[in-house]
């Protein structure tokens, strides 16, 4: 039978008898060891992350970019310098957007196999041109979802390159080119847009672009190296190396190419346009003699216009004349109508003594005159009042209507002859004489005859005596003739004036009827003339139209000569412009990046280094503490199995089997702790820490490194450390005497201290406090170490403050005390200084300092240089101050100074000569002035004249201004919408984006905190058990006297709280100390960190060390009331 | 009526499975200014009883009145102040705090007494005026013992209650403090108990309670108590 391993028993009851001994051991182990896991692996499962990120997500690892666009040809040319390598080239491009008011610049970028892959976190992807997956900081940024629109604000003359402007979100994605996360403020990269830096990225299909050059050349080398390991590295730089070859020639093809085909271009363009040319100038030539022409016509229609207005006026003045004559006439005959008219008139009045009329006394009188009557004539002269009228009317009607008219008038000519004889009675005295006197009287003559002989007086005289004078009215008879005598008188006078009138009349009519003629001719030499006239007039009017016309033509004509002047003027100039920007297009420049030109990664990698130092750091204090608490737990447990021990040995157990029991108990506390930290420490912390860099961050899957040696190095650790301390404990215990070890020990003396000598200072003391400090000098050893828990605890403490202290402060002292100013300005360097003057003459700006800035290099680490155009403005916004004296430094001509970390880290000093080396690889020496303090970045100051007597002329491409806080954001706008200004960077915005980067130690403090805090109790607690159970009869009797248990709980806490105390100051002054040594470690090349430790972080951690002792003493209190004084003074010691 | 009265006083341990009765319905009484020895063989209940007596154990039931209060009803507190006001206890292993010159330990007891006598004449009286800056490590069992009871004593209490006060000492020593204990009885008319294995001692008592198995068997009232100085063992 195999008998049971009693001194295993004797282990395991050792566990049960004590299980918070074995607990506070188990604990130290297990903090020690998910201190030195968890930190470590946090770094190495940080960088398996990203290195599996960028494996699964296909992320280049070199990235060429040329200023001039890259080829098919380079892609190939590349491809054939190793065979391990993958080249595609790809398109991207920045546009703005315009997204809730706000101008945004969005990258689009192309997918393809082959290009760097995406996580789709949630929708699909792009179908098609018009479908755009983005970043998940847009949506959220700009309040967008999946679905919505968004629209491209695409560069006048680069329509042609892009298939579509209005896109539409069908997902949301995670790149890897961005790590850090898009939440926060920080950009994507630069951008020649807008203000100068890239909002968000997004990825739409290859379709979508319309260039025939690549933006970009992606590289990815076979290999499977960890990203940033050595060999990686070293691989990378070898294939650099071998693009950086054949970079010179394929740069200087393609720039021939380009220069050829624009130069083709452009000849295309000038043969094309000086046809065009031609065309047109032939066309303005025809017009030029078409107006010539039409300049003499004019000219000859105007002549002959004025010819005829010549003769117009001329008829027109004759017409005047015509018109005044025939007035004349028609006035004259007017007048000879008056005249006729009263002579009618008068001969009217004349008639009506007769009852006649002008009318009837002209047919009286052509009846006289034997003139031949009309109808009418007849008519008229038939009374009216005579019965048979209408048949004398009648038959006269049927005489002149059948012809007979003449027949008539001579019948009634002849009858008048026979009527006149048969009206003289026959009776009357000569008769017979009479009637031969009337047949006598030629009838046809008669009028006359009988006129002429009436008119004669002795005619009438004769007829007088003709009468016989017997007859009885003789004298009547003598009467009538006398009153014939006198009618015939007065008819002839009559006829006379009727003739007259008639002739008047005649005369009237015919110089009426010339009047009218005249009129006549008249009107129709007017009308002809108005004809003319109008002819005339509209011909003037055509002439006019057609001057006009013409006009026009020449102005035309003239204008498009202008035109045609001017724009072959503008023709030859641009020709001569765009063959000059041939000569002008720059020589191209590749940038060949690789990951670690990623602000990105490179921000990541550093805070993975961070996390590292901090891993090799942390742990020591761990273990140490756990060493120091072991030591003290141990010999208190050793010295409690003394007679255990005596009572082995005594039985002949040899001190390997004895030694066995504590190897076997130190060994489980270890393992248990050990195995809960291992895991903590590999699966919980790394997460946690990981999780708390997702805030910066954005990697989707967290990778776990599987590195298991380092948990196994961590459990060894503990175990060297915690069982180390047993064993050593035990060691010196086994070697003693069994008859010392069974005897018991003596307690440990009570000793007058050295204070006591002084009696002035120790009467002082209160009993209690004598008591306290004889304790403290009684027990030493359990002191000192105790001391020493406390101080690691509080140093680790203080130091995770420092950390974030440091870091918070390093900051804002960069931009409080060095670099003051509010903005940085890029600004186009290819313009004259007045220009740039003009961009910033705003009144709000209070100060500018224009530099010029530069990359340079100085070994393999970059940093700025920054020349100064006007150094004596230099102190209002940049302190040059040395970094110890702190006294101002001057720049000197041809001398140089540096910041202080780039001086600490390649340990340079004042009056040393360093080489730099500009992007051409130049090289330059200068000698240093002067090391000034700075905090952030690593920069070389120089003066205008150092830059231009070293390199090229001095040219201002960054202005750092000092701004009205009111005006900054207005002023800020402007800006932004100069062409000349490239970026504006605002020191808020970057202090923003900086505090959260270095905010994410936070996290680490807190596990600082919670670990520390842990220690802090495992040691405060241990030592108040060991104080409490070496003292427990001390208490008992204490109690037996009669001390009330707040009495007892000062009696024994004194003693706690000063060493707490004790520690702490220790502590403080060590974690001061040892905060400085962290934050150099954890300081990255970039930055030097201010060792500057807040009074708040040492209250804090005061604070904390308060609290756990608070919380410890708690604890003691109740565990001193339990004290059982039956119990503890039962028993001898 | 009697100065100390133990009435039916039981203590029983309860240890899950058994049941230990230390004291079982002890009865008895002691008289103000007496010197009482306690004997019995070990596990009696003998130091049970002088526990309770000095409340620093409760009683599991009966009643102990001491002047006419019944210290087994007096709450933590009460009993605290009992034991600082009334009680000197002296203990086999003098349980003197190792860290306190004799002189500092006696000023310890007493720094929380109101009617305590000073501590420089108490440790003349014990016979240790040149001790009186010694550590406890620094004295012999005996000395350390008398220590331990002038540090009850200096608490000017009213009953001085020792368990096995010579139980480390050898006889002469044991003796001498026996002889002390005595004398502080005697000359202060304190009640002493003492308790002891050697029924020798017992003769200078005034009354003597024999314990056997947890009861008083027998308690013997001494007309004429030897003094220690004639009682030889
Ligand atoms: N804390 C305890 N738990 C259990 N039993 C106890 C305890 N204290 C005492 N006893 C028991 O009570 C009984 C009386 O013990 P006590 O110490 O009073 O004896 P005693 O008479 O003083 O013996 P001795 O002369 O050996 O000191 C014993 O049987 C002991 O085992
Ligand atoms: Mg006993």
């Amino acid at each position: 039978m195999k008998l049971k391993n009693r001194i295993v028993t004797l282990s395991l009851r050792e566990i049960k008898k004590n299980i918070k001994r074995f607990a506070s051991l188990a604990i130290l182990s297990f903090l020690g060891v998910t201190i030195f896991v968890g930190i470590k692996l946090a770094s190495e499962d940080m960088l398996a992350t990203l290195d599996t990120y960028y494996d699964d997500n296909n992320m280049y690892d070199i990235r060429i970019i040329s200023t001039l666009g890259l080829t098919k040809n380079d892609v190939n040319e590349i491809k054939m310098l190793d065979d391990r390598l993958t080249v595609y080239g790809s398109h991207s491009k920045d546009f703005i957007i315009k997204s809730n008011d706000e101008n945004v610049i969005l990258k689009i970028m192309e997918i393809s196999n082959e290009n760097t892959g995406f996580i789709l976190n949630e929708g699909r992807l792009p179908k098609n041109k018009d479908e755009i997956v983005v970043e998940s900081a847009m949506l959220i940024k700009n309040s967008l979802k999946i679905g919505d629109t968004i629209f491209l604000d695409i560069e006048d003359g680069e329509e042609e390159n892009f298939k579509s402007n209005e896109l539409t979100i069908v997902g949301r994605i995670t790149s890897p080119e961005y790590l850090i996360n898009g939440n926060g403020s920080s950009g994507r990269g630069s951008s020649s847009l807008g203000n100068g830096k890239v909002d968000f990225y997004s990825y739409t299909v290859s379709d979508f672009f319309n260039i025939d050059y690549y933006t970009e050349i992606n590289v990815n080398v076979n290999n499977n190296y960890k990203t940033n390991s050595q060999e990686y590295n070293e691989l990378i730089d070898e294939v650099k190396s071998k693009i950086e070859k054949i970079e010179e020639e394929r740069k200087k093809q393609h720039y021939n190419e380009i220069v050829k085909e624009e130069n083709k271009k452009i000849d295309e363009k000038e043969e094309e346009y000086l046809n065009e040319f031609n065309n047109a100038k032939k066309e303005l030539e025809s017009a030029h003699t078409m107006l010539l022409n039409g300049y003499e016509e004019i000219y000859a229609s105007e002549s002959s216009l004025n010819a005829l207005k010549n003769q117009l006026d001329n008829s027109k003045e004759e017409i005047k004349r015509n018109e005044d004559m025939l007035k004349n006439a028609s006035s004259q005959l007017n007048a000879s109508k008056e005249q006729l008219e009263s002579a009618i008139n008068d001969i009217n009045n004349e008639l009506s003594k007769y009852n006649l009329d002008y009318e009837n006394a002209l047919v009286i009188k052509k009846v006289i005159e034997g003139v031949s009557l009309t109808k009418e004539e007849v008519i008229s002269l038939i009374p009216k009042d005579i019965k048979i009228y209408d048949n004398v009317i009648n038959v006269i009607d049927y005489i002149y209507d059948n012809g007979y008219s003449e027949a008539v008038g001579k019948l009634i000519n002849g009858i008048n002859k026979e009527l006149i004889i048969s009206l003289i009675p026959k009776e009357i005295e000569n008769y017979d004489k009479i009637v031969d006197y009337i047949k006598d009287i030629d009838i046809s003559k008669l009028r006359k005859k009988v006129i002429n002989y009436l008119l004669d007086s002795k005619n009438i005289e004769k007829v007088k005596s003709l009468v016989p004078k017997d007859i009885p009215k003789y004298n009547n008879i003598i009467d009538v003739i006398d009153k014939c005598k006198l009618t015939v008188d007065r008819a002839l006078e009559l006829f006379n004036g009727i003739d007259k009138i008639q002739e008047g009349y005649e005369k009237y009519i015919e110089g009426l009827k010339e009047l009218n003629y005249g009129n006549y001719q008249l009107e129709n030499g007017k009308k002809e003339y108005e004809e003319y006239l109008n002819y005339y007039s509209s011909a003037i009017y055509q002439l006019e139209n057609g001057k006009k016309e013409y006009e026009e033509n020449l102005n035309k004509y003239n204008k498009n000569l202008e035109e045609y002047n001017t724009r072959k003027f503008d023709f030859e100039e641009n020709i001569k412009n765009a063959r000059e920007k041939i000569n002008n297009i720059e020589y191209p420049k590749w940038y060949i990046y690789n990951r670690l030109d990623d602000s990105d990664y490179v921000s990541f990698l550093s805070s993975i280094e961070s996390i590292e130092n901090v891993s090799l750091i942390f742990p020591v204090v761990f273990f140490g503490v756990a060493i120091f608490i072991s030591l003290i737990s141990m010999s208190r447990m050793a010295f409690e199995n003394r007679s255990e021990i005596g009572t082995l040995k005594s039985l002949g157990f040899n001190n390997n089997e004895i030694r066995f029991k504590y190897v076997v108990y130190s060994l489980l506390a270890t393992l248990v702790g050990a195995a809960l930290g291992a895991t903590v420490g590999y699966f919980l912390l790394p997460r946690i820490i990981f999780n708390t860099y997702g805030i910066l961050f954005e990697i989707p899957v967290f990778i776990y490194s599987s590195d298991i040696i380092q948990v196994f190095i961590g459990i060894i650790l503990s175990m060297l450390c915690i069982c180390g301390a047993t064993i050593f404990t035990i060691n010196s215990l086994i070697k003693e005497k069994t008859t010392i070890l069974l005897r018991p020990k003596a307690p440990l003396k009570g000793k007058k201290i050295l204070l006591e000598r002084i009696k002035g200072v120790w009467n002082r003391f209160s009993f209690s406090n004598k008591v306290t400090i004889r304790n403290i000098f009684r027990y030493k050893k359990r002191v000192c170490m105790t001391i020493l828990g406390i101080v690691g605890c509080t140093a680790v403490l203080l130091s995770g403050y420092a950390i974030r202290d440091s870091v918070v402060n390093l900051v804002a002292t960069h931009f409080e005390e060095i670099f003051r100013y509010d903005d940085s300005v890029y600004v186009n360097d290819k313009i004259s200084k007045e220009e740039v003057d003009k961009i910033f003459a705003s009144s709000s700006i209070k100060e500018k300092l224009y530099t010029s800035v530069q990359t340079v290099k100085f070994k393999s680490s970059e940093l700025e240089l920054i020349a100064f155009y006007d150094e004596s403005k230099l102190s209002k916004i940049i302190t040059l101050k040395d970094k110890s004296s702190e006294e101002e430094l001057k720049l000197q001509d041809n001398k140089i100074i540096v910041t202080s970390k780039f001086a600490k880290v390649h340990k340079i000093n004042v009056n040393d000569i360093i080489e730099i080396s500009d992007v051409n690889n130049k090289k330059y020496s200068f000698e240093v002035s002067g090391i000034a303090q700075n905090y952030l970045g690593n920069f070389i100051f120089m003066n205008r004249k150092t830059y231009e007597d070293n390199f090229e002329k001095y040219k201002t491409n960054m202005v750092y201004l000092k701004i009205d806080e009111k005006e900054e954001e207005k002023i800020i706008s402007e800006l932004l919408e100069n062409t000349n200004v490239l970026g504006v960077s605002s020191t808020s915005d970057t202090l923003e984006r900086l505090n959260g980067i270095f905010g994410s130690l936070d996290t680490i403090v807190l596990i600082l905190v919670i670990f520390s805090g842990a220690l802090a109790f495992v040691v405060l607690y241990n030592l108040s058990y060991i104080n409490i159970s070496e003292r427990q009869r001390e208490i008992a009797t204490l109690k037996v006297l009669g001390f009330y248990p707040k009495e007892i709980d000062s009696y024994i806490l004194k003693e706690e709280i000063i060493i707490t105390i004790l520690g702490v100051i220790l502590g403080i002054i060590v974690g001061t100390w040892f905060g400085g040594i962290i934050v150099e470690t954890v300081e990255i090349d970039m930055a030097q960190f201010i060792k500057k430790i807040t009074l708040a972080s040492y209250i804090k951690t005061i604070l904390f060390m308060i609290l756990f002792t608070v919380i410890v003493n708690i604890r003691v209190h109740f565990v001193l009331k339990k004290i059982n004084m039956i119990e503890s003074l039962k028993s001898v010691e | 009526m009697a100065y100390i009265e133990f009435e039916k006083v039981s203590k029983v341990y309860d240890m899950g499975e058994v049941k230990i009765t230390a004291l079982d319905e002890t009865s008895f009484k002691i008289d103000e200014g007496e010197l009482v020895v306690i004997l019995g063989p070990s596990g009696a209940g003998k130091t049970t009883c002088l526990n309770i007596l000095g409340g620093m154990d409760s009683a599991t039931s009966g009643k102990v009145i001491v002047n006419g209060k019944e210290i087994t009803s007096y709450n933590e507190k009460e009993l605290i102040k009992y034991r600082r006001n009334d009680i000197g206890f002296v203990f086999q292993f003098y349980n003197l705090i190792q860290n306190l010159t004799a002189l500092e330990n006696v000023e310890l007891s007493v720094q929380i007494c109101d009617n305590y006598i000073e501590p420089v004449k108490v440790l003349k009286d014990v016979g240790l005026e040149n001790r009186m800056n010694n550590f406890p490590s620094q004295l012999s069992g005996g000395e350390q013992q008398r220590v331990a009871i002038a540090r009850s004593l200096a608490k000017n209490p009213r009953m001085l209650l020792c368990d096995e006060p010579t139980g480390a000492l050898d006889y002469k020593t044991g003796k001498q403090i026996l002889k002390l204990l005595e004398k502080t009885a005697r000359e202060k008319k304190m009640t002493v108990v003492i308790i002891t294995h050697n029924s020798a001692i017992s003769q200078m008592a005034d009354k003597v309670i024999k314990f056997k198995n947890g009861k008083q068997e027998e308690i013997i009232i001494n007309e004429n108590p030897k003094s220690i100085d004639e009682i030889e063992w």
